[in-house]
Protein backbone atom coordinates (compact mmCIF):
# COMPACT_ATOMS: atom_id res chain seq x y z
CA UNK A 1 0.00 0.00 0.00
CA UNK A 2 1.21 3.41 -0.78
CA UNK A 3 0.62 6.31 1.34
CA UNK A 4 1.60 9.96 0.82
CA UNK A 5 2.68 11.30 4.12
CA UNK A 6 1.74 14.73 2.61
CA UNK A 7 -2.10 13.95 2.63
CA UNK A 8 -2.29 11.88 5.61
CA UNK A 9 -4.05 14.59 7.43
CA UNK A 10 -1.39 16.61 8.29
CA UNK A 11 -3.50 18.69 10.51
CA UNK A 12 -4.91 16.14 12.53
CA UNK A 13 -1.82 14.36 13.33
CA UNK A 14 -0.58 15.89 16.32
CA UNK A 15 -3.53 15.85 17.89
CA UNK A 16 -4.13 12.00 16.74
CA UNK A 17 -0.63 11.54 19.06
CA UNK A 18 -1.50 13.38 21.90
CA UNK A 19 -4.70 10.73 21.65
CA UNK A 20 -2.55 8.03 21.80
CA UNK A 21 0.00 9.42 24.35
CA UNK A 22 -3.27 9.80 26.43
CA UNK A 23 -4.76 6.73 25.71
CA UNK A 24 -8.10 8.15 24.65
CA UNK A 25 -10.62 7.95 21.46
CA UNK A 26 -11.46 10.04 18.62
CA UNK A 27 -15.32 10.12 18.78
CA UNK A 28 -18.15 11.06 15.81
CA UNK A 29 -20.77 12.80 18.20
CA UNK A 30 -18.05 14.54 19.94
CA UNK A 31 -18.14 18.53 19.05
CA UNK A 32 -15.51 19.85 20.89
CA UNK A 33 -11.98 20.02 19.64
CA UNK A 34 -12.78 19.36 16.21
CA UNK A 35 -12.87 15.76 17.46
CA UNK A 36 -15.65 15.32 15.07
CA UNK A 37 -13.83 16.64 12.02
CA UNK A 38 -10.72 14.44 12.95
CA UNK A 39 -13.15 11.44 13.05
CA UNK A 40 -14.23 12.30 9.38
CA UNK A 41 -10.54 12.94 8.09
CA UNK A 42 -9.66 9.45 9.93
CA UNK A 43 -12.55 7.77 8.38
CA UNK A 44 -10.96 8.79 4.74
CA UNK A 45 -7.66 7.72 5.61
CA UNK A 46 -8.13 4.95 8.03
CA UNK A 47 -6.52 2.47 6.07
CA UNK A 48 -3.45 4.84 5.59
CA UNK A 49 -3.33 5.80 9.18
CA UNK A 50 -3.66 2.19 10.43
CA UNK A 51 -0.17 0.85 8.47
CA UNK A 52 1.66 4.35 9.45
CA UNK A 53 0.41 3.95 12.87
CA UNK A 54 1.61 0.32 12.93
CA UNK A 55 5.84 0.22 12.37
CA UNK A 56 5.40 2.82 15.30
CA UNK A 57 3.74 0.15 17.48
CA UNK A 58 0.20 0.76 17.67
CA UNK A 59 -3.12 -0.39 16.74
CA UNK A 60 -5.61 2.10 15.16
CA UNK A 61 -8.88 0.44 16.29
CA UNK A 62 -12.40 1.12 14.72
CA UNK A 63 -15.91 0.71 16.11
CA UNK A 64 -19.52 2.17 15.69
CA UNK A 65 -18.23 5.65 15.42
CA UNK A 66 -14.97 6.23 17.16
CA UNK A 67 -11.23 5.13 16.77
CA UNK A 68 -8.74 4.49 19.62
CA UNK A 69 -5.56 3.10 19.61
CA UNK A 70 -4.22 -0.32 21.35
CA UNK A 71 -0.25 -1.47 21.81
CA UNK A 72 0.89 -3.62 19.66
CA UNK A 73 3.54 -5.41 21.85
CA UNK A 74 2.47 -7.68 24.71
CA UNK A 75 0.25 -6.29 27.29
CA UNK A 76 -0.16 -7.61 31.52
CA UNK A 77 -3.38 -6.67 30.74
CA UNK A 78 -3.53 -4.24 34.38
CA UNK A 79 -4.59 -1.45 32.71
CA UNK A 80 -7.54 -2.65 30.82
CA UNK A 81 -8.50 -4.66 33.62
CA UNK A 82 -8.05 -2.19 36.41
CA UNK A 83 -10.29 0.36 33.69
CA UNK A 84 -13.54 -2.31 33.25
CA UNK A 85 -13.38 -3.24 37.24
CA UNK A 86 -13.96 0.43 37.86
CA UNK A 87 -16.63 0.92 35.11
CA UNK A 88 -18.65 -2.41 36.59
CA UNK A 89 -20.11 -0.03 39.41
CA UNK A 90 -20.44 2.56 37.12
CA UNK A 91 -22.36 1.06 34.41
CA UNK A 92 -24.47 -0.60 36.95
CA UNK A 93 -25.40 2.46 38.58
CA UNK A 94 -26.46 3.93 35.60
CA UNK A 95 -28.51 1.49 33.95
CA UNK A 96 -29.96 0.97 37.01
CA UNK A 97 -30.71 5.13 37.19
CA UNK A 98 -31.86 4.50 33.53
CA UNK A 99 -32.17 1.48 31.35
CA UNK A 100 -31.68 3.36 28.34
CA UNK A 101 -28.00 4.68 29.62
CA UNK A 102 -25.84 3.85 26.85
CA UNK A 103 -23.83 5.42 23.65
CA UNK A 104 -26.36 9.02 22.85
CA UNK A 105 -27.74 9.16 25.75
CA UNK A 106 -28.61 12.51 27.45
CA UNK A 107 -28.60 13.95 30.85
CA UNK A 108 -28.48 16.88 33.06
CA UNK A 109 -26.83 17.15 36.58
CA UNK A 110 -29.85 17.67 38.01
CA UNK A 111 -32.44 15.44 36.48
CA UNK A 112 -29.93 12.49 37.75
CA UNK A 113 -29.36 14.41 40.86
CA UNK A 114 -33.03 14.02 41.42
CA UNK A 115 -33.25 10.36 40.37
CA UNK A 116 -30.30 9.57 42.99
CA UNK A 117 -32.61 11.74 45.60
CA UNK A 118 -35.66 9.44 45.23
CA UNK A 119 -34.60 6.03 44.26
CA UNK A 120 -33.58 4.40 47.25
CA UNK A 121 -31.37 1.25 44.83
CA UNK A 122 -29.47 3.98 43.80
CA UNK A 123 -28.46 5.31 47.06
CA UNK A 124 -27.59 2.19 47.98
CA UNK A 125 -25.36 1.38 44.82
CA UNK A 126 -23.86 4.72 45.19
CA UNK A 127 -23.15 4.47 48.98
CA UNK A 128 -21.25 1.29 48.47
CA UNK A 129 -19.28 2.64 45.66
CA UNK A 130 -16.24 3.14 47.53
CA UNK A 131 -13.95 4.87 45.46
CA UNK A 132 -16.46 7.85 45.13
CA UNK A 133 -16.10 9.72 48.02
CA UNK A 134 -19.05 12.84 48.39
CA UNK A 135 -20.74 14.51 50.74
CA UNK A 136 -24.01 14.63 48.92
CA UNK A 137 -25.58 13.01 46.36
CA UNK A 138 -24.86 16.02 43.91
CA UNK A 139 -21.47 15.76 44.72
CA UNK A 140 -21.55 12.50 44.26
CA UNK A 141 -23.17 12.80 40.91
CA UNK A 142 -20.80 15.51 40.02
CA UNK A 143 -17.59 13.02 40.88
CA UNK A 144 -19.11 10.20 38.40
CA UNK A 145 -19.61 12.52 35.48
CA UNK A 146 -16.34 13.99 36.00
CA UNK A 147 -14.82 10.54 35.58
CA UNK A 148 -16.84 9.21 32.55
CA UNK A 149 -15.72 12.80 30.90
CA UNK A 150 -11.79 12.47 32.06
CA UNK A 151 -11.83 8.94 30.35
CA UNK A 152 -13.14 10.24 27.58
CA UNK A 153 -17.04 8.81 27.70
CA UNK A 154 -18.69 11.91 28.46
CA UNK A 155 -18.86 15.79 27.06
CA UNK A 156 -20.75 18.33 27.83
CA UNK A 157 -23.45 19.74 25.79
CA UNK A 158 -24.54 22.88 27.58
CA UNK A 159 -22.23 24.42 30.70
CA UNK A 160 -25.10 26.41 31.85
CA UNK A 161 -28.15 23.67 32.57
CA UNK A 162 -24.79 21.06 33.05
CA UNK A 163 -26.23 18.92 30.45
CA UNK A 164 -24.40 16.04 29.01
CA UNK A 165 -24.24 13.14 26.25
CA UNK A 166 -22.61 9.89 26.26
CA UNK A 167 -19.85 10.02 23.77
CA UNK A 168 -19.78 6.78 21.01
CA UNK A 169 -16.38 5.56 22.98
CA UNK A 170 -18.73 4.09 25.98
CA UNK A 171 -19.35 1.21 23.73
CA UNK A 172 -16.10 -0.04 24.77
CA UNK A 173 -16.67 -0.42 28.45
CA UNK A 174 -20.01 -1.93 27.41
CA UNK A 175 -18.97 -4.40 24.71
CA UNK A 176 -15.89 -5.10 26.63
CA UNK A 177 -18.38 -6.03 30.04
CA UNK A 178 -20.69 -8.01 27.53
CA UNK A 179 -17.64 -9.92 26.46
CA UNK A 180 -17.42 -11.13 30.19
CA UNK A 181 -18.10 -14.97 30.34
CA UNK A 182 -19.43 -16.21 33.89
CA UNK A 183 -18.71 -19.57 34.67
CA UNK A 184 -21.31 -21.46 35.87
CA UNK B 1 -79.86 21.71 28.78
CA UNK B 2 -78.53 21.05 25.09
CA UNK B 3 -77.83 24.90 23.22
CA UNK B 4 -78.14 25.48 19.73
CA UNK B 5 -74.64 25.87 18.14
CA UNK B 6 -73.28 27.03 14.70
CA UNK B 7 -69.84 26.79 12.91
CA UNK B 8 -69.20 30.28 13.29
CA UNK B 9 -69.85 30.71 16.84
CA UNK B 10 -67.77 28.11 17.25
CA UNK B 11 -64.81 29.59 15.30
CA UNK B 12 -65.79 32.91 17.29
CA UNK B 13 -65.06 31.67 20.65
CA UNK B 14 -62.18 30.06 19.92
CA UNK B 15 -60.66 32.62 18.37
CA UNK B 16 -61.13 34.90 21.06
CA UNK B 17 -59.95 32.20 23.56
CA UNK B 18 -56.78 31.24 21.57
CA UNK B 19 -54.23 32.27 24.43
CA UNK B 20 -55.85 30.15 27.28
CA UNK B 21 -56.73 27.47 24.74
CA UNK B 22 -52.44 27.59 23.49
CA UNK B 23 -51.57 27.73 27.00
CA UNK B 24 -53.70 24.70 28.07
CA UNK B 25 -52.45 22.68 24.63
CA UNK B 26 -48.87 23.22 26.38
CA UNK B 27 -50.57 22.39 29.86
CA UNK B 28 -51.61 19.22 28.13
CA UNK B 29 -48.20 18.25 26.78
CA UNK B 30 -46.58 19.06 30.18
CA UNK B 31 -48.84 17.58 32.86
CA UNK B 32 -46.87 18.46 35.78
CA UNK B 33 -46.95 21.98 35.74
CA UNK B 34 -50.27 23.60 37.16
CA UNK B 35 -52.29 25.65 36.03
CA UNK B 36 -53.22 29.27 36.97
CA UNK B 37 -57.15 29.76 37.72
CA UNK B 38 -56.59 33.53 37.35
CA UNK B 39 -58.87 33.66 33.71
CA UNK B 40 -62.33 34.62 33.58
CA UNK B 41 -64.40 36.18 31.41
CA UNK B 42 -67.46 36.05 29.50
CA UNK B 43 -65.22 34.72 26.44
CA UNK B 44 -64.15 31.78 28.82
CA UNK B 45 -67.36 31.29 29.71
CA UNK B 46 -68.78 30.70 26.71
CA UNK B 47 -65.67 28.54 25.86
CA UNK B 48 -67.07 26.44 29.10
CA UNK B 49 -70.73 26.65 27.92
CA UNK B 50 -70.07 25.49 24.45
CA UNK B 51 -67.37 22.44 25.66
CA UNK B 52 -64.32 23.95 24.22
CA UNK B 53 -62.50 24.22 27.13
CA UNK B 54 -63.50 21.85 30.72
CA UNK B 55 -63.82 23.26 34.14
CA UNK B 56 -62.73 21.36 37.24
CA UNK B 57 -64.91 23.06 39.94
CA UNK B 58 -63.57 20.81 42.42
CA UNK B 59 -60.02 21.29 41.57
CA UNK B 60 -60.93 24.93 40.23
CA UNK B 61 -59.04 23.78 37.17
CA UNK B 62 -59.26 24.37 33.28
CA UNK B 63 -58.31 22.10 30.57
CA UNK B 64 -58.91 21.67 27.04
CA UNK B 65 -62.03 18.94 26.16
CA UNK B 66 -60.96 16.41 25.64
CA UNK B 67 -62.20 16.34 21.62
CA UNK B 68 -60.97 19.71 21.16
CA UNK B 69 -57.71 18.59 21.86
CA UNK B 70 -57.75 15.60 19.80
CA UNK B 71 -58.30 17.80 17.13
CA UNK B 72 -55.31 19.77 17.47
CA UNK B 73 -53.15 16.94 17.94
CA UNK B 74 -54.22 15.62 15.56
CA UNK B 75 -53.81 18.48 13.29
CA UNK B 76 -50.36 19.31 14.72
CA UNK B 77 -49.51 15.84 13.96
CA UNK B 78 -49.42 15.23 18.43
CA UNK B 79 -51.81 12.43 18.60
CA UNK B 80 -50.38 9.21 19.35
CA UNK B 81 -53.49 7.76 19.67
CA UNK B 82 -53.88 4.74 17.24
CA UNK B 83 -57.81 3.51 16.07
CA UNK B 84 -57.48 1.40 13.73
CA UNK B 85 -60.31 0.21 14.12
CA UNK B 86 -61.84 3.67 12.64
CA UNK B 87 -60.69 1.52 8.75
CA UNK B 88 -63.04 -1.40 8.78
CA UNK B 89 -66.31 1.25 10.49
CA UNK B 90 -65.27 3.70 7.94
CA UNK B 91 -64.87 0.48 5.01
CA UNK B 92 -68.15 -0.68 5.99
CA UNK B 93 -70.08 3.07 5.67
CA UNK B 94 -68.49 3.02 2.35
CA UNK B 95 -69.97 -0.18 1.87
CA UNK B 96 -73.29 1.05 2.93
CA UNK B 97 -73.29 4.42 1.13
CA UNK B 98 -72.20 2.39 -2.13
CA UNK B 99 -75.77 0.23 -1.30
CA UNK B 100 -77.61 3.35 -0.82
CA UNK B 101 -75.99 5.10 -4.55
CA UNK B 102 -77.48 1.82 -6.05
CA UNK B 103 -80.90 1.61 -4.62
CA UNK B 104 -80.83 5.90 -5.58
CA UNK B 105 -79.67 5.00 -9.39
CA UNK B 106 -82.01 2.09 -10.03
CA UNK B 107 -85.27 4.28 -8.36
CA UNK B 108 -83.88 7.03 -10.85
CA UNK B 109 -83.44 9.18 -7.82
CA UNK B 110 -80.50 12.16 -7.41
CA UNK B 111 -77.66 10.29 -5.97
CA UNK B 112 -75.64 13.88 -4.93
CA UNK B 113 -75.66 13.40 -1.05
CA UNK B 114 -74.53 9.53 -1.43
CA UNK B 115 -71.75 10.18 -4.19
CA UNK B 116 -70.84 13.44 -1.55
CA UNK B 117 -69.77 10.15 1.60
CA UNK B 118 -68.54 8.59 -1.00
CA UNK B 119 -65.87 10.57 -1.96
CA UNK B 120 -65.72 12.19 1.63
CA UNK B 121 -64.97 8.17 2.65
CA UNK B 122 -62.33 7.51 0.58
CA UNK B 123 -60.61 10.39 1.27
CA UNK B 124 -60.75 9.84 4.89
CA UNK B 125 -59.29 6.35 4.84
CA UNK B 126 -55.22 7.74 3.58
CA UNK B 127 -55.32 9.69 6.30
CA UNK B 128 -56.36 7.39 8.91
CA UNK B 129 -53.93 5.19 7.52
CA UNK B 130 -51.12 7.96 7.58
CA UNK B 131 -52.21 8.87 11.40
CA UNK B 132 -52.03 5.21 12.68
CA UNK B 133 -49.15 4.86 11.02
CA UNK B 134 -47.34 8.65 12.95
CA UNK B 135 -48.93 7.27 15.86
CA UNK B 136 -47.64 4.03 16.02
CA UNK B 137 -44.29 4.98 15.15
CA UNK B 138 -44.51 7.58 18.03
CA UNK B 139 -45.14 5.17 20.68
CA UNK B 140 -42.82 2.76 19.37
CA UNK B 141 -39.91 5.33 19.33
CA UNK B 142 -41.01 6.47 22.64
CA UNK B 143 -41.54 3.57 24.37
CA UNK B 144 -37.68 1.81 23.26
CA UNK B 145 -36.06 5.66 23.64
CA UNK B 146 -37.18 6.57 27.23
CA UNK B 147 -39.69 4.04 28.76
CA UNK B 148 -37.26 3.17 31.95
CA UNK B 149 -39.56 0.11 33.08
CA UNK B 150 -38.54 -2.99 31.04
CA UNK B 151 -42.01 -5.23 31.32
CA UNK B 152 -43.94 -1.88 30.49
CA UNK B 153 -41.19 -1.72 27.43
CA UNK B 154 -41.99 -4.59 26.00
CA UNK B 155 -45.34 -4.33 26.51
CA UNK B 156 -45.51 -1.13 24.99
CA UNK B 157 -43.23 -2.72 21.71
CA UNK B 158 -45.57 -5.72 21.71
CA UNK B 159 -48.77 -3.48 21.05
CA UNK B 160 -47.08 -1.36 18.55
CA UNK B 161 -45.74 -4.66 16.63
CA UNK B 162 -49.29 -5.93 16.50
CA UNK B 163 -51.01 -2.69 15.87
CA UNK B 164 -48.80 -2.38 12.80
CA UNK B 165 -49.98 -6.01 11.65
CA UNK B 166 -53.23 -4.78 12.27
CA UNK B 167 -52.82 -1.83 10.12
CA UNK B 168 -51.05 -3.60 7.11
CA UNK B 169 -53.84 -6.00 7.38
CA UNK B 170 -55.96 -3.30 7.07
CA UNK B 171 -54.59 -2.13 4.19
CA UNK B 172 -55.06 -4.93 2.42
CA UNK B 173 -58.63 -4.96 3.21
CA UNK B 174 -59.06 -1.52 1.79
CA UNK B 175 -57.18 -2.79 -1.43
CA UNK B 176 -59.33 -5.50 -1.48
CA UNK B 177 -62.32 -3.31 -1.62
CA UNK B 178 -61.49 -1.26 -3.94
CA UNK B 179 -60.71 -3.95 -5.76
CA UNK B 180 -63.89 -6.00 -5.16
CA UNK B 181 -65.86 -2.80 -6.00
CA UNK B 182 -63.73 -1.74 -9.17
CA UNK B 183 -66.49 -2.48 -11.57
CA UNK B 184 -68.98 -0.70 -9.19
CA UNK B 185 -66.49 2.51 -8.91
CA UNK B 186 -66.56 2.69 -13.22
CA UNK B 187 -69.90 2.64 -13.59
CA UNK B 188 -70.64 5.61 -11.11
CA UNK B 189 -67.88 7.35 -13.26
CA UNK B 190 -67.67 10.24 -11.23
CA UNK B 191 -64.43 12.25 -11.61
CA UNK B 192 -64.20 13.28 -8.20
CA UNK B 193 -64.40 9.63 -6.97
CA UNK B 194 -61.78 8.41 -9.68
CA UNK B 195 -59.45 11.10 -8.89
CA UNK B 196 -59.69 9.99 -4.95
CA UNK B 197 -59.94 6.33 -5.82
CA UNK B 198 -56.44 7.38 -7.93
CA UNK B 199 -55.07 8.95 -4.70
CA UNK B 200 -55.84 5.98 -2.49
CA UNK B 201 -54.36 3.11 -4.43
CA UNK B 202 -50.70 5.74 -5.13
CA UNK B 203 -50.88 6.69 -1.57
CA UNK B 204 -51.29 2.93 -0.43
CA UNK B 205 -48.41 1.91 -2.30
CA UNK B 206 -45.98 4.04 -0.98
CA UNK B 207 -47.42 3.53 2.45
CA UNK B 208 -46.99 0.25 1.97
CA UNK B 209 -43.07 0.42 2.40
CA UNK B 210 -43.40 2.73 4.73
CA UNK B 211 -45.60 0.13 7.31
CA UNK B 212 -43.15 -2.44 6.27
CA UNK B 213 -40.11 -0.25 7.37
CA UNK B 214 -41.64 0.45 10.57
CA UNK B 215 -42.83 -3.16 11.17
CA UNK B 216 -38.92 -4.24 10.72
CA UNK B 217 -38.31 -1.55 13.23
CA UNK B 218 -40.25 -2.30 16.15
CA UNK B 219 -39.12 -6.07 15.56
CA UNK B 220 -35.32 -4.60 15.80
CA UNK B 221 -36.13 -2.20 18.87
CA UNK B 222 -37.59 -5.66 20.79
CA UNK B 223 -34.77 -7.72 20.30
CA UNK B 224 -32.45 -4.82 21.19
CA UNK B 225 -34.38 -4.23 24.01
CA UNK B 226 -34.26 -8.13 25.24
CA UNK B 227 -30.75 -7.91 24.67
CA UNK B 228 -30.25 -4.55 26.87
CA UNK B 229 -31.95 -6.51 29.21
CA UNK B 230 -29.78 -9.63 28.94
CA UNK B 231 -26.68 -7.34 29.39
CA UNK B 232 -28.26 -5.71 32.42
CA UNK B 233 -28.81 -9.04 33.84
CA UNK B 234 -25.28 -9.82 32.93
CA UNK B 235 -23.61 -6.49 34.31
CA UNK B 236 -25.99 -7.40 37.65
CA UNK B 237 -24.56 -11.15 38.06
CA UNK B 238 -20.40 -9.51 37.56
CA UNK B 239 -21.35 -6.38 40.03
CA UNK B 240 -21.96 -9.37 42.73
CA UNK B 241 -19.37 -11.07 42.04
CA UNK B 242 -16.82 -8.27 41.80
CA UNK B 243 -18.97 -7.49 45.40
CA UNK B 244 -17.78 -11.25 46.42
CA UNK B 245 -14.24 -10.83 45.60
CA UNK B 246 -15.15 -14.04 43.29
CA UNK B 247 -14.63 -11.36 39.59
CA UNK B 248 -11.40 -13.09 38.68
CA UNK B 249 -11.64 -16.40 39.55
CA UNK B 250 -15.43 -16.67 38.47
CA UNK B 251 -15.02 -15.11 35.05
CA UNK B 252 -12.39 -14.95 32.09
CA UNK B 253 -12.27 -10.96 32.83
CA UNK B 254 -8.52 -11.21 33.10
CA UNK B 255 -7.89 -13.06 29.96
CA UNK B 256 -9.82 -10.42 28.15
CA UNK B 257 -8.11 -7.50 29.52
CA UNK B 258 -4.76 -9.14 28.35
CA UNK B 259 -6.42 -8.88 24.75
CA UNK B 260 -7.15 -5.26 25.26
CA UNK B 261 -3.73 -3.78 25.02
CA UNK B 262 -4.90 -0.63 25.33
CA UNK B 263 -2.75 2.65 26.46
CA UNK B 264 -2.69 3.15 30.03
CA UNK B 265 -4.13 6.66 31.12
CA UNK B 266 -3.07 6.20 34.76
CA UNK B 267 0.84 5.62 33.87
CA UNK B 268 2.72 8.97 32.15
CA UNK B 269 4.75 8.21 29.65
CA UNK B 270 8.29 8.05 30.19
CA UNK B 271 10.33 10.47 30.48
CA UNK B 272 12.90 11.65 27.97
CA UNK B 273 15.05 13.27 30.52
CA UNK B 274 14.45 14.05 34.46
CA UNK B 275 12.78 17.55 33.23
CA UNK B 276 11.43 16.31 30.48
CA UNK B 277 7.67 17.46 30.00
CA UNK B 278 4.71 15.67 28.21
CA UNK B 279 5.28 18.32 25.45
CA UNK B 280 8.76 17.45 24.80
CA UNK B 281 8.01 14.08 24.10
CA UNK B 282 5.60 15.33 21.52
CA UNK B 283 8.34 17.97 20.04
CA UNK B 284 10.37 14.99 19.99
CA UNK B 285 7.82 12.96 17.87
CA UNK B 286 6.90 16.04 15.49
CA UNK B 287 10.78 16.58 14.71
CA UNK B 288 10.53 12.83 13.80
CA UNK B 289 7.87 13.34 11.62
CA UNK B 290 9.43 16.82 9.89
CA UNK B 291 13.02 15.03 9.48
CA UNK B 292 11.19 12.05 7.79
CA UNK B 293 9.01 14.65 5.16
CA UNK B 294 12.47 16.51 4.01
CA UNK B 295 14.10 12.99 3.93
CA UNK B 296 11.16 12.56 1.79
CA UNK B 297 11.22 16.17 0.06
CA UNK B 298 14.97 15.32 -0.59
CA UNK B 299 14.27 11.87 -2.51
CA UNK B 300 11.42 13.53 -4.78
CA UNK B 301 13.55 13.92 -7.25
CA UNK B 302 14.26 10.43 -7.97
CA UNK B 303 10.72 8.87 -6.38
CA UNK B 304 7.18 9.79 -6.76
CA UNK B 305 7.24 11.24 -3.27
CA UNK B 306 5.39 7.82 -1.76
CA UNK B 307 6.90 4.95 0.26
CA UNK B 308 5.53 1.49 0.36
CA UNK B 309 4.06 0.58 3.49
CA UNK B 310 4.34 -3.28 2.79
CA UNK B 311 8.09 -2.34 2.08
CA UNK B 312 8.17 -1.39 5.43
CA UNK B 313 8.04 -5.71 6.54
CA UNK B 314 11.03 -5.98 3.44
CA UNK B 315 13.03 -3.46 4.91
CA UNK B 316 12.82 -4.49 8.61
CA UNK B 317 16.48 -5.68 8.86
CA UNK B 318 17.10 -9.40 9.05
CA UNK B 319 18.85 -10.46 12.39
CA UNK B 320 21.98 -12.93 11.69
CA UNK B 321 23.71 -14.91 14.64
CA UNK B 322 27.20 -13.75 14.32
CA UNK B 323 28.09 -16.88 17.09
CA UNK B 324 26.97 -19.08 14.90
CA UNK B 325 27.86 -17.92 11.83
CA UNK B 326 31.69 -17.71 13.13
CA UNK B 327 31.54 -21.68 14.61
CA UNK B 328 30.33 -22.70 10.88
CA UNK B 329 33.09 -20.49 9.41
CA UNK B 330 35.77 -22.41 11.67
CA UNK B 331 34.33 -25.99 10.87
CA UNK B 332 35.47 -25.07 6.86
CA UNK B 333 38.75 -23.48 4.33
CA UNK B 334 36.84 -21.23 2.49
CA UNK B 335 37.39 -17.44 2.98
CA UNK B 336 34.86 -15.69 4.56
CA UNK B 337 33.67 -13.53 1.75
CA UNK B 338 33.21 -16.95 -0.09
CA UNK B 339 31.72 -18.72 3.29
CA UNK B 340 29.49 -15.35 3.48
CA UNK B 341 27.81 -15.53 -0.17
CA UNK B 342 27.83 -19.18 0.18
CA UNK B 343 25.89 -18.68 3.21
CA UNK B 344 23.17 -16.57 1.46
CA UNK B 345 23.69 -13.69 3.05
CA UNK B 346 21.36 -10.74 1.88
CA UNK B 347 23.58 -8.67 -1.09
CA UNK B 348 23.46 -5.58 0.23
CA UNK B 349 24.43 -6.38 4.03
CA UNK B 350 27.54 -8.51 2.77
CA UNK B 351 29.58 -6.08 3.13
CA UNK B 352 28.26 -5.11 6.76
CA UNK B 353 28.09 -8.97 7.85
CA UNK B 354 31.87 -9.21 6.22
CA UNK B 355 33.04 -5.89 8.49
CA UNK B 356 31.00 -7.57 11.25
CA UNK B 357 32.45 -10.92 11.51
CA UNK B 358 35.91 -9.53 11.03
CA UNK B 359 35.63 -6.57 14.02
CA UNK B 360 34.18 -9.74 16.49
CA UNK B 361 36.16 -12.73 15.74
CA UNK B 362 39.41 -10.83 14.00
CA UNK B 363 41.72 -12.77 17.09
CA UNK B 364 40.94 -15.97 15.04
CA UNK B 365 41.02 -15.15 11.92
CA UNK B 366 43.53 -14.60 9.85
CA UNK B 367 44.25 -11.70 7.16
CA UNK B 368 46.18 -12.24 4.00
CA UNK B 369 46.22 -7.78 3.41
CA UNK B 370 47.66 -8.40 -0.28
CA UNK B 371 45.32 -10.78 -1.30
CA UNK B 372 41.73 -9.34 -2.72
CA UNK B 373 38.46 -10.95 -4.22
CA UNK B 374 36.02 -9.32 -6.40
CA UNK B 375 32.26 -10.08 -5.58
CA UNK B 376 29.51 -7.89 -6.67
CA UNK B 377 31.89 -5.01 -7.51
CA UNK B 378 33.57 -4.94 -4.66
CA UNK B 379 36.71 -6.11 -3.68
CA UNK B 380 36.98 -7.61 -0.49
CA UNK B 381 40.70 -8.55 1.64
CA UNK B 382 40.74 -12.48 2.21
CA UNK B 383 40.74 -13.38 5.30
CA UNK B 384 40.28 -16.95 6.36
CA UNK B 385 40.59 -19.04 9.66
CA UNK B 386 43.74 -19.20 11.79
CA UNK B 387 45.56 -22.58 11.53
Amino acid sequence: MLIDVDTLVPQHIEKIYQTILRGGYINENSIKNGNADMYEAMVNKESELRAYFKPLGYILMKREGYFYFAREDASDGEAALELIVDYIDIANFFKTLDVNFSVGYRFSLTAMEQQLNSNIELQDLSSKMKGIKANDHREFIQKIVEKLKKDGFLEERNSTNAEYIVLNSYDYIEYFLGEIEVYE
Amino acid sequence: MAINKNISEIINIQNSCRDIMQELYDYESRPNDSIRDSYNSSKLNEAIRFEIIEYDEFNNELSLNVETLEYYESRLGHNSQTNIGLIGDKLEKLHEELGFYNQRVKSDEPAHKEIKSIYNLLTQLPSILKHNLRAIAQNSIFAFKSEPNFKIKMQKLKISKDEIQKLIDATYACDKFLNQQHHFFRTIDNYKINSAILRFKKESIELEKSFIRLFDDIKNFINQSIKDAEFIKKLQKIKTLKDDKKLLNSTNIEELSKKQKIISKSKKPKKLHPDDQILDYIATLRKIISSRAIELQDSREDSDLKYDVNEVKTVERKLYNYQKLNREFLLQDEDLMTFLVSKKIDEDRLLGVFIRMLKNYSGKYEIESDKFLKYENREYVEVKKCL
